[in-house]
């Protein structure tokens, strides 16, 4: 019944295909050209405009290898260490303390001054309004005073105020979406209100949570102006490695495709892992809300 | 599970116990945000009345207004607010009907959704940086790229850019819409699908045209997730700096300088933090005032919305 539907494919129907396939080719054509970039030799890269491995020039892993194991190789591998150790930490602790705040503005009554739980949850996300700059020269102000600029400490307690206020966001909808009276038969139970946070509702929250800890984590992972103030040889996150490469001179195309191809691996993860909380409605629910 | 635990949990179970679990939970976030959004923020209000150096030459003191006298008549500024704002408006409109385009498509059930979904996901997660070099550095190569080769191999004109100031803030458009009109697509996608069935069913029995229920069904119902998306992406495109250092420096001259660029400039090429904290302050009351104008004149629009 439905595949013979399908055989007579309306004329919308074959237009709609054709301008998402235009957008695909978009999306994809700069992720393509990129990597074929990265295995061509500098030589070939100047001498003509290629665009197909074999057929119009003979790749190599030249590039890569003078990135991975040349001189280079000690300040991309330092990059992409910090990178991971600062994405990874700051969106551990933004997605626990979040999820706490999450839970607690669904399950209590918060009361100070005139503001309740709604006032709260809206002082934490308009956080987002305030753009970066106005508070990141503060922030090397007082790191020098306190010995954190260029330190992967120091960038990772930055990127945690960062991404706390989105986090309390998202998880506290999660939070609404979980039935209480799980809890209160835990609470009946003689548990505490941590215990029942705990053992019952951080178990139920997990999807939003792994959504939450993926979007801190890929926001720290890309960020630049943080990183750019912040730190200078030791700390420095990769978007600043990549960055940098626009400031030596001449522009070496064959190295930035490279740390641009390597830069991108984790987003590629982070977007087919997120694709499945998309269907579950992550998204959905954030705007309704 | 019921292994002894910390004596904080004795604590809770005694008297005032929820008030008590209130506090732990909520007072962690609240401490860091007081502590790494609200002092900073009021920090750098402070400093912008002083006169403080990045490398002190002189001890620090008061100043008083001088700064904001300073912003007042500063062209630069000016300059920079404005081509941020041409950045903001022009990209988001841009994306925005783009978004809405692609989402009116592939909400006709098309088949390979997870793919689709993952192609939309993937620009987004990328990092603006990253973005900059594939788009604005290496396809729009202005000898290189593949865009002028291509155009050349059809006998079209050569797109040369990065001497052009229009050409360049195209680019810089450009590279944004690529990596964000994505989000504009899911969001109004999700809007879209909850949209109920029935009132397309009683549209067609009235004899509506698709046009007319695109009108007066499902643009009026897509309205206020198109205003929260616009916002948001608003306020994170006012803050752009990476793309713009990446692939025009600011340049050419200082015709595509965005004010978080400007600043930075000040900031730490000038080492003149005080001035620098003057804009980014400004440069925040303004972002404020444009929201609020931005959604007074929505509310405004909306009157039958109760």
């Amino acid at each position: 019944m439905v595949s013979s539907r399908r055989i007579v494919l309306k004329p919308w129907r074959v237009a709609a295909y054709g301008l998402i396939l235009i957008w695909c080719v978009v999306v994809y054509f700069p992720l393509y050209w990129c990597v074929i970039t990265s295995l061509k030799t500098p030589l070939a890269l100047m001498a003509s405009i290629a665009y197909f491995p074999w057929i119009d020039f003979q790749p190599t892993l030249d590039s890569w290898r003078s990135m991975l194991l040349g001189t280079d190789a000690p300040q991309v591998y330092l990059s992409f260490t910090n990178g991971a150790i600062v994405s990874l930490s700051s969106a551990a602790v933004a997605m626990f303390l979040g999820g706490m705040a999450g839970y607690g503005l669904t399950r209590f009554t918060y009361r100070f001054g005139s503001w309740r739980n709604n006032d709260i949850a809206f002082w934490f996300v308009s956080q987002r309004i305030m753009p970066p700059i106005a508070v990141v020269l503060a922030f090397l102000i007082l790191y020098r005073y306190l010995g954190l600029v260029d330190t992967r400490f120091g960038l990772a307690l930055a990127y945690t105020g960062f991404n706390l206020p989105l986090a309390v966001w998202i998880l506290r909808d999660f939070f609404a979406e979980i039935p209480k009276e799980l809890e209160e038969s835990a609470l009946l139970d003689a548990a505490s209100w941590l215990r029942a946070f705990w053992s019952i509702a951080f178990p139920l929250a997990l999807p939003g949570l792994v959504a939450v800890f993926i979007l801190c984590f890929i926001f720290t992972w890309n960020e630049y102006l943080f990183a750019l103030i912040l730190t200078f040889q030791r700390a420095g996150t990769v978007p600043l490695l990549l960055a940098s490469q626009v400031t030596a001179t001449g522009v070496q195309y064959w190295r930035m495709a490279v740390l641009a191809v390597l830069s991108i691996v984790p987003s590629v993860i982070c977007a087919v892992v997120l694709e499945r909380y998309i269907v579950s409605g992550l998204f959905s629910g954030g705007v309704k809300a | 599970m019921n292994q002894p635990k910390s004596a904080a949990h004795n604590v809770d179970r005694a008297s005032g116990a929820d008030r008590q679990a209130r506090r732990i939970f909520l007072l962690p976030a609240v401490v860091i945000v007081l502590g790494l959004s609200i002092f900073p923020l009021l920090f750098s209000l402070g400093i912008t009345f002083s006169n403080m150096r990045l490398l002190a030459a002189q001890p620090t003191q008061f100043n008083g207004l001088a700064n904001w006298a300073r912003l007042l008549t500063d062209q630069q500024f000016h300059h920079a607010l404005q081509n941020t704002l041409t950045f903001v408006v022009a990209g988001v409109t841009l994306q925005y009907l783009l978004g809405l385009g692609l989402a009116l498509l592939l909400n006709m059930n098309l088949r390979g959704r997870r793919f689709f979904r993952i192609s939309l996901l993937l620009p987004m997660m990328m990092s603006p940086v990253a973005v900059s070099y594939l788009i604005g550095r290496m396809v729009f190569s202005e000898t290189y790229g593949p865009i002028n080769d291509i155009l050349f191999k059809l006998g079209l004109p050569a797109f040369h850019w990065t001497l052009s100031a229009t050409n360049s803030m195209l680019v810089l458009i450009g590279v944004d819409t690529w990596q964000w009109t994505p989000l504009f697509i899911l969001i109004l996608l999700a809007g879209l699908q909850s949209i109920p069935s029935e009132l397309y069913e009683a549209a067609r029995v009235d004899g509506a045209t698709s046009w007319q229920m695109f009108r007066f069904v499902t643009f009026p119902l897509l309205l206020p997730v198109s205003v929260t998306a616009i916002l948001v992406r608003a306020l994170e495109a006012f803050k752009v700096i990476d793309i713009v250092r990446v692939v025009t420096g600011g340049g050419p001259g200082n015709a595509t300088e965005s004010v978080t660029l400007f600043a930075y400039n000040l900031g730490l090429g000038g080492g003149d933090i005080a001035y620098a904290s003057t804009v980014a302050f400004a440069f925040m009351i303004i972002i404020i005032v444009i929201c609020l104008v931005f959604l007074s004149a929505v509310r405004r629009a909306l009157p039958q919305r109760g």
